[in-house]
């Protein structure tokens, strides 16, 4: 099971497991996403690299106007992959 | 008490070549798992090498339809994963170019993350091809 929901303008929560199998889901909210957001991932049980992919994207697009994406409430599992690809760099984390 | 499920019988499946059939490739993985205790830290393990080969081998291994075969094994001190792609064209892992975990944000690119964490989380990951099958096999330590 995935859930995204986007919260409030500059907070999305994302719940479950996010697989390969839920990218365009995942990409139908985070294309509405204009301005700095907080991706509250507390209850994101596991993610692949298709979903920390959208993320970098996310990241990417925001930062050309100066924005940028903040990680909050990360699982140590999901952390430990921030870390062990350098993304940890990348997003403010929380 | 996580890791101190029996050494057991090899189980295997077969699964369409699609990234809709993940959710019967975790539960597949769920089940294992829950058999042997295996623990939430080789669960999250397993599943993110499991899905990265497997969606690897759906968005790669265009030119065949042909199912993916998935094997779990609990080898005692280790768990093997792994996954069997028939009638399709040599794809080394080996041959990716090294992930640069230090590039700045502008000079990241789409490819190789999936593949740089899967070898940084499995112990060892092995690739075979011959008769125009494709094998990779990813072990990981029981704690």
């Amino acid at each position: 099971m995935f859930e995204i929901e986007a919260a409030a303008a500059d907070r999305v929560v994302l719940r479950g497991r996010f697989d390969a199998a839920q990218e365009a889901r995942a990409k139908e909210v985070f294309d509405r996403i204009s301005g700095s957001c907080t991706l509250d991932l507390e209850e994101l049980s596991y993610i692949s690299s298709a979903g920390l992919g959208l993320l970098v994207a996310l990241q990417l697009r925001l930062s050309r106007d100066g924005e940028g994406v903040t990680l909050t409430n990360v699982n140590p599992h999901i952390r430990e992959l921030l870390r062990l690809s350098g993304l940890d760099q990348v997003f403010a984390v929380a | 008490v996580p890791g101190t499920g029996q050494r057991g019988i090899r189980i295997e499946g077969s699964f369409p070549k699609a990234i809709s059939s993940l959710d019967r490739v975790f539960t597949f993985l769920a089940g294992f798992v829950e058999e042997h205790r295996l623990g939430p830290d080789l669960d999250f393990c397993l599943k993110f090498v499991l899905e990265e080969i497997f969606t690897n081998m759906v968005k790669h291994n265009t030119g065949s339809s042909r199912e993916i075969r998935v094997a779990l094994d609990h080898l005692g001190h280790e768990v093997l994963v792994e996954l069997v792609d028939d009638d399709v064209d040599p794809f080394d892992p080996d041959s990716v170019a090294p992930l640069a975990v230090d590039a700045p944000l502008e000079e990241r690119r789409p490819g190789g993350l999936g593949l740089h964490l899967v070898k940084s989380l499995a112990d060892r990951l092995t690739y075979e091809y011959r008769d125009r099958e494709m094998k990779v096999s990813i072990y990981k330590g029981v704690a």
